[in-house]
C-alpha cells in the first residue's frame, strides 16, 4: 500500500517535470533538422516557463474570466494526469471505470480550450476558436467512435482491462485512430491552424502574457504529455504481462518519448494546412479507419 | 539584325506621324526615349493612344514643381512599348498658382498612385476623379505640398491636426492585417473585411514609413555621388537596384559612358543580389506556410550569398560601391574562383531543396489555384516583375530595356499563365537557376579595363530613365538633372505598381491565404514608402520626445 | 509512385543530415568575417591635418568639421557611419584606414565619438589663428615655394597683394 501510494507520488512529480523536458529534446530535434544549433539546453522550455511566470500580469478587460477558466484548465490536466497509468496500475487508474472518466476529462480539456480562446473578444482568437470549433468537430466525433469501439473491444471501462487484451488487427486499426486523434488534439503542425501564427498572430493565443501564458503554456505541454501517454498505455499495456514493476514504468517513459520524437520529427516534415482541407482530410481518414475497425471486428481477425 | 533595326525605324516614324497629330512637340532623345509635349487637354487622348492603341505598358509618372525655372508645373508619364524597348515620355505642363491636369486614371488604372501621390505632395488637382489624403498622414496640415521647391527638406509643421475618424468602411468584422503583424515584417496596414473567413474586401493602408527620401536627394546636403548611398537605402533587400537605377538616370541624362568592366560588375553584384532576394523570398513563403524546415534550409543556402556579397563588395548588405561613372571595388581572379564555388554549392543544394518543397502536400495544396490575377486585369495594372510572369505577361526589363552587361548574355525569361501564388512560386524558383546561369555567362566574358569612367559631367535640366529589374520587378527611376545635385529625382519601386493588383488577388479568398497572397508579390513596403518628408507621430508626448531626439542629434 | 512522392519530403533529413549543422555560438565563437568587409574606421590623429576633404564626401555626415576661433574639430560619428569608406578613398594623407571593428554596441553614448582637435596656428601679421600645423608642413612639403606667404592668413595675404599691386600702380 505505502509503496503503492509513494510510487504514484514520484511518477505525478515527474510526469510534471517531464513534459517541458521532452518539448526541449523536440526542441533540440527541430533545430538539428534544420541544421542548426538549437538552444543551449534541453532545459529551455523550462527556462522560458519561469522567465514567463516572473513577468508581470497584465490583465485585460477580460483578464479576470481569463484566469479562471486557465486555472480550471489547469486543474482538469492535473486530474486527468491521477488517473494515467504510467506503465503499472496506480491507485486511480485501477479504479473501475477509470478509462471512461480520463476519456471525459480528456474532452473536457478540449472544451475548456475552446472556452479559453472565446473569453478575449479579439478578432483574431475569435477566428482561432472558430477554426479550432471546425477541427474539433470532426476530430473529437472520432475520438468517441474510436473510445467507444475501445470500450467494447476490451470489453470493460478500466485501464486494467487493457491489460489482459490481446493485439489484433482491430486492436491495431483503433489503436491508429487512438494515435491520429493525440496527433491531431495536440495542436501540431499541419493541424495548427487555430493558433498559426502568420495567419492569426498567434490566433488563440494572442490575449495572453507573462505567468498567465506560462501557465497555458504549460498545460498545452503536459495535455500533450497525457496524450501521448495515454497513446503510449495503449500500446505497452497488453504487452507488458508479467513483467517487473520498475522494467514497466521505464518501458513506458521510453514508448512516451519515441512517440514524442515520432510526432515531432512528422511536424517538422510538413507544412500548415488550410482550414477548409484540414477537417475534409480528416474526416475521410477518420471514417476509412473507422469502417475498417467495423469489418475487421465483425469477421473477429 | 539589320531588318528589325529597319523595321523600327520605320514603326518609330509611323508612331511620330500619329502623334504629330496630338503634339506641340515630339523629340527623340538618344538613351531616354521619345519626348512628346502636349497641352493638358490632350493629355488623356494621348495617354489613350499611347496605352490602349500603342499597347504600351504604363511605367512611372514623376510630378515636378517647375515653377523656378519655367514658371509651371509638369507631369512626366513615362510609358513603355516592351517590343521596341522604347520610352514615350508624355510631358505637360500646368498653371502655378491653379494646377490642374485631367485625369487619366480610368483610361489608364495604373496610374492611380501616381496622380494621388502627385496631389499629396505637389498640390496638383487631377480633375476628374476623386483625390483624398493618400500619403502624407491624417496630421498633416492642408496645403502644404512638402515637395514643392518653396518648402524646406527639413521644414517641421508646428501644429498637427487632430487625428480625423476613420473612412467610411463596409460593414462586416473587420480583421487588422498590421501594421505590425508576425506575417508582414515590415509596418503595413491591411484592412481585411471578411464574412466567416471569407476576404469581401480590402483596403490598404500604406506609406507608414515615408522618410521623405527623395526631397532630400534635392536638399542642398546631397550631391550626385551621395545620393547612391541614400538609393541604397530606399530598400533593405534590394538596395543596389536603386543604386544602379539611379546611376543609370543620371549616367543617361548627362551621357557618361560607363566603362564595359564597371557595367560587368553591376551586372554580377545586380545577379547576386537576385539570388539571396529569391532565396530570402522562398524562405519567407515557407514559413507563412508553418514549413519552418523550408525556411531555414533556404536560408541557410542564401548565407553563402550573402557572404559572397561581403567578399565581392565589402558589405553583406547596402554594396555601397556604386557611383555615378562607374564602380569603386574591382574584382580578381580569386574572388572570379569564390563566386563559382559559391555557384556550385547553391545550384547543388538548391535544386534538392526545390524538390523536396515542391512536395510538400500543404505547400502545394495552398499554393495552387489561390492569389489568382488573370492576364487582363495584370495587363490593364501593368504589373511588374514575377507577378507579371505569373500571370502570362513576358515582361523582363533585362530584356526589353536592356542595361548594364545584359545585353551581352543569353537568358530565359519564366512565364507560367496561371497567375497564381503556385506560379509566382516557380517562377522564382526557376529565376534562381536562370541568375545562376547569367552569373556563368558574364564571369566568361568579362572584359579588362577600367572599371570607372574618365569625365564627369552632367548638364543641367536634361532628364534620364533608369530601370532595373529588381527581383520582385522593374524599379524604375526619373531624374532631372539639376545643379550640382538631381533637380526632382523620382523613384517608383517594382511593389508600388504591384500593390494595386492585391485587391484582385485577395478577393473571395479564405483568410488563411492573404498572408501567401500579399507575400506572393514579394513586397516591400519600405521601397513604397521612400517618399515623405517628415515622419508625423499623434499625440503630443511623442511629439515631444522627437523633439528631444533631434535636439540631442544636433548637439552631437 | 504516389508514395514514392508521399515520402519525398522526408528527403529532408538526409539533406539535413548532409548539411550538418551551419550556425555558430555567435558572442562565444568567432563569426565569419570576410577579408573584404568593411567596419568601423579608424582615424590616424598622428596624420590627419584637418582639410576636412572626408567630411565633405561623408554621405550621412557621419564626419564633421566645426571651426572654431582657435581650432578645428574633426568629430566622427559612429552611429551615423554607414560604413561605405568614401572617406578613405578621398583623404590626401591616407589618415584613415577602414577597420573590420563591427561590435559597436555600447551604454555610454560618448563612446561613440571620435573627436580630433587640431589648434590653429596665428598669422605672423595679425596674430589672427588659420591654419592647423600640419597642414602647414604638408602644404610646404607638396609646395615648398609656398614658404613666403604660408604664414600669412588669407586676409593678410590678399591686403598686401593688393598694397603691391597698388605701390605698382602709382
Ligand atoms: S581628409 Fe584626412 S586629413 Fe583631411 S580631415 Fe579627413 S582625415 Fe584629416
Ligand atoms: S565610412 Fe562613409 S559614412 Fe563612415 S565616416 Fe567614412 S564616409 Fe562617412
Amino acid at each position: 500500500m505505502w509503496l503503492d501510494i509513494s510510487l504514484t507520488i514520484i511518477l505525478l512529480l515527474i510526469m510534471l517535470i517531464l513534459p517541458p523536458v521532452l518539448d526541449g529534446i523536440e526542441r533540440k530535434i527541430r533545430a538539428k533538422i534544420h541544421s542548426r544549433i538549437g538552444p543551449p539546453s534541453i532545459m529551455q522550455t523550462w527556462y522560458d516557463i519561469r522567465k514567463l511566470f516572473a513577468k508581470e500580469l497584465v490583465v485585460t478587460d477580460t483578464g479576470y474570466i481569463m484566469f479562471f477558466i486557465a486555472i480550471t484548465l489547469f486543474s482538469m490536466t492535473i486530474l486527468a494526469l491521477f488517473l494515467l497509468p504510467t506503465g503499472f496500475m496506480n491507485i486511480f487508474s485501477r479504479d473501475n471505470i477509470s478509462l471512461l472518466l480520463f476519456s471525459i476529462f480528456i474532452l473536457a480539456i478540449q472544451l475548456i480550450w475552446m472556452l479559453l480562446s472565446v473569453a478575449p473578444s479579439n478578432p483574431y482568437s475569435t477566428i482561432g476558436v472558430f477554426r479550432e470549433a471546425l477541427l474539433g468537430m470532426v476530430n473529437e466525433l472520432f475520438f468517441m467512435l474510436g473510445l467507444f469501439a475501445l470500450l467494447v473491444y476490451v470489453n470493460g471501462l478500466s485501464f486494467t482491462h487493457l491489460i489482459s487484451t490481446s493485439y489484433s488487427i482491430t486492436y491495431v486499426l483503433i489503436l491508429l485512430l487512438l494515435a491520429s486523434y493525440a496527433y491531431v488534439s495536440s495542436g501540431r503542425i499541419p493541424f495548427d491552424i487555430a493558433e498559426a501564427e502568420p495567419e492569426l498572430a498567434s490566433g488563440i493565443l494572442i490575449e495572453f502574457s507573462g505567468p498567465l501564458l506560462g501557465m497555458v503554456l504549460y498545460s498545452n505541454l503536459v495535455k500533450r504529455a497525457i496524450l501521448y501517454g495515454f497513446v503510449a498505455n495503449l500500446i505497452i499495456l497488453p504487452l507488458l504481462g508479467e513483467l517487473n514493476l520498475l522494467l514497466k514504468i521505464l518501458l513506458f517513459f521510453i514508448s512516451l518519448l519515441i512517440i514524442w520524437i515520432i510526432y515531432s520529427v512528422t511536424s517538422i516534415i510538413f507544412a500548415r494546412t488550410r482550414v477548409d482541407l484540414a477537417p475534409k482530410t480528416l474526416f475521410f481518414f477518420y471514417l476509412l479507419v473507422t469502417i475498417l475497425i467495423t469489418i475487421t471486428w465483425l469477421l473477429r481477425v | 539584325m539589320a531588318d528589325s533595326v529597319e523595321e523600327t525605324k520605320r514603326n518609330l516614324e509611323e508612331m511620330v506621324n500619329v502623334l504629330k497629330k496630338y503634339a506641340d512637340n515630339i523629340e527623340f532623345v538618344e538613351r531616354v526615349g521619345l519626348i512628346v509635349r502636349v497641352k493638358k487637354e490632350r493629355l488623356r487622348e494621348v495617354s489613350r493612344f499611347v496605352h490602349d492603341i500603342l499597347d504600351s505598358y504604363f511605367r512611372t509618372m514623376a510630378a515636378v514643381d517647375e515653377r523656378p525655372i519655367n514658371n509651371t508645373f509638369a507631369a512626366y508619364y513615362v510609358f513603355g512599348k516592351d517590343e521596341m524597348g522604347l520610352n514615350i515620355i508624355i510631358e505637360t505642363h500646368t498653371d502655378p498658382l491653379d494646377p490642374e491636369i485631367p485625369s487619366i486614371s480610368d483610361l489608364v488604372p495604373a496610374a492611380d498612385w501616381y496622380e494621388l501621390e502627385a496631389w499629396d505632395l505637389l498640390g496638383i488637382k487631377f480633375t476628374g476623379r476623386r483625390l483624398y489624403r493618400f500619403i502624407l498622414p491624417d496630421e498633416w496640415p492642408e496645403g502644404l505640398y512638402p515637395l514643392r521647391k518653396d518648402v524646406d527638406y527639413n521644414l517641421r509643421p508646428v501644429k498637427p491636426l487632430a487625428r480625423k475618424a476613420s473612412k467610411q468602411a463596409p460593414a462586416g468584422p473587420r480583421i487588422p492585417f498590421g501594421p505590425y503583424h508576425p506575417a508582414l515584417h515590415e509596418p503595413e496596414y491591411f484592412e481585411l473585411f471578411v464574412e466567416g473567413e471569407k476576404v469581401v474586401d480590402v483596403r490598404y493602408n500604406g506609406f507608414h514609413v515615408h522618410r521623405g527620401i527623395e526631397k532630400l536627394a534635392e536638399s542642398p546636403r546631397f550631391t550626385y555621388q551621395k545620393v547612391p548611398f541614400l538609393a541604397e537605402r530606399i530598400c533593405g533587400i534590394c538596395g543596389f537596384v536603386h543604386s544602379v537605377s539611379y546611376t543609370m538616370s543620371v549616367e543617361r541624362a548627362a551621357k557618361i559612358d560607363v566603362p564595359e568592366r564597371a557595367e560587368y560588375i553591376r551586372s554580377i553584384i545586380l545577379e547576386v543580389e537576385r539570388l539571396h532576394s529569391h532565396l530570402l523570398w522562398i524562405g519567407v513563403a515557407c514559413h507563412l506556410l508553418g514549413y519552418d524546415a523550408g525556411f531555414m534550409h533556404s536560408w541557410r543556402i542564401r548565407e553563402k550569398v550573402m557572404v559572397l556579397s561581403e567578399l565581392l563588395t565589402g558589405s553583406r548588405k547596402t554594396y555601397g560601391i556604386n557611383l555615378v561613372g562607374g564602380v569603386r571595388k574591382d574584382i580578381n581572379k580569386d574572388k572570379i574562383q569564390a563566386i563559382m564555388n559559391t555557384l556550385k554549392y547553391i545550384k547543388e543544394e538548391f535544386s534538392k531543396l526545390v524538390e523536396v518543397i515542391a512536395h510538400v502536400p500543404q505547400i502545394v495544396k495552398r499554393a495552387t489555384g489561390t492569389g489568382i490575377l488573370p492576364r487582363d486585369d495584370a495587363r490593364k495594372l501593368s504589373v511588374v516583375g514575377p507577378v507579371a510572369r505569373g500571370s502570362g505577361l513576358n515582361r523582363d526589363v533585362r530584356k526589353d530595356y536592356p542595361y548594364a552587361a545584359y545585353p551581352y548574355v543569353s537568358f530565359k525569361v519564366p512565364v507560367y499563365s496561371e497567375g497564381d501564388n503556385l506560379a509566382r512560386l516557380f517562377v522564382r524558383i526557376d529565376e534562381v537557376f536562370e541568375s545562376i546561369n547569367i552569373l556563368e555567362q558574364l564571369l566568361d566574358k568579362i572584359p579588362q579595363g577600367p572599371i570607372f569612367a574618365e569625365k564627369i559631367e552632367v548638364p543641367e535640366g536634361v532628364i534620364g530613365i533608369g530601370n532595373v529589374e529588381a527581383p520582385r520587378g522593374e524599379a524604375i527611376h526619373v531624374t532631372i538633372t539639376g545643379k550640382g545635385r538631381p533637380y526632382r529625382w523620382r523613384v517608383r519601386a517594382p511593389t508600388y505598381q504591384n500593390i494595386p493588383a492585391l485587391k484582385i488577388m485577395l478577393k473571395d479568398a479564405p483568410l488563411a491565404d492573404a498572408p501567401l497572397t500579399i507575400a506572393s508579390i514579394d513586397p516591400c513596403f519600405s521601397c513604397t514608402d521612400r517618399l515623405l518628408v517628415i515622419d508625423l507621430k499623434t499625440g503630443k508626448a511623442v511629439k515631444k520626445t522627437m523633439e528631444e531626439i533631434i535636439k540631442k542629434k544636433k548637439v552631437n | 509512385m504516389s508514395l514514392k512522392k508521399l515520402l519525398k519530403p522526408f528527403k529532408l533529413l538526409s539533406i539535413a543530415k548532409k548539411a550538418g549543422v551551419v550556425t555558430v555560438l555567435y558572442p562565444y565563437q568567432k563569426p565569419l568575417i570576410t577579408s573584404e568587409f568593411r567596419g568601423k574606421i579608424v582615424i590616424d590623429a598622428s596624420k590627419c591635418m584637418g582639410c576636412g576633404a572626408c567630411a565633405n564626401v561623408c554621405p550621412p555626415n557621419a564626419l564633421s568639421i566645426t571651426e572654431t576661433e582657435e581650432s578645428v574639430i574633426l568629430n566622427y560619428f559612429v552611429g551615423r557611419c554607414i560604413f561605405c569608406g568614401m572617406c578613405a578613398d578621398v583623404c590626401p594623407v591616407g589618415a584613415i584606414r577602414v577597420s573590420n571593428e563591427f561590435e559597436l554596441a555600447t551604454t555610454n553614448i560618448d563612446n561613440l565619438n571620435t573627436v580630433l582637435v587640431h589648434k590653429l596656428k596665428g598669422c605672423v601679421d595679425c596674430g589672427k589663428p588659420f591654419i592647423t600645423s600640419r597642414m602647414l608642413e604638408n602644404v610646404l612639403k607638396k609646395v615648398p615655394f609656398a614658404e613666403k606667404y604660408i604664414n600669412e592668413c588669407p586676409d593678410c595675404r590678399r591686403k598686401r597683394f593688393i598694397n603691391i599691386v597698388s605701390a605698382r600702380k602709382r
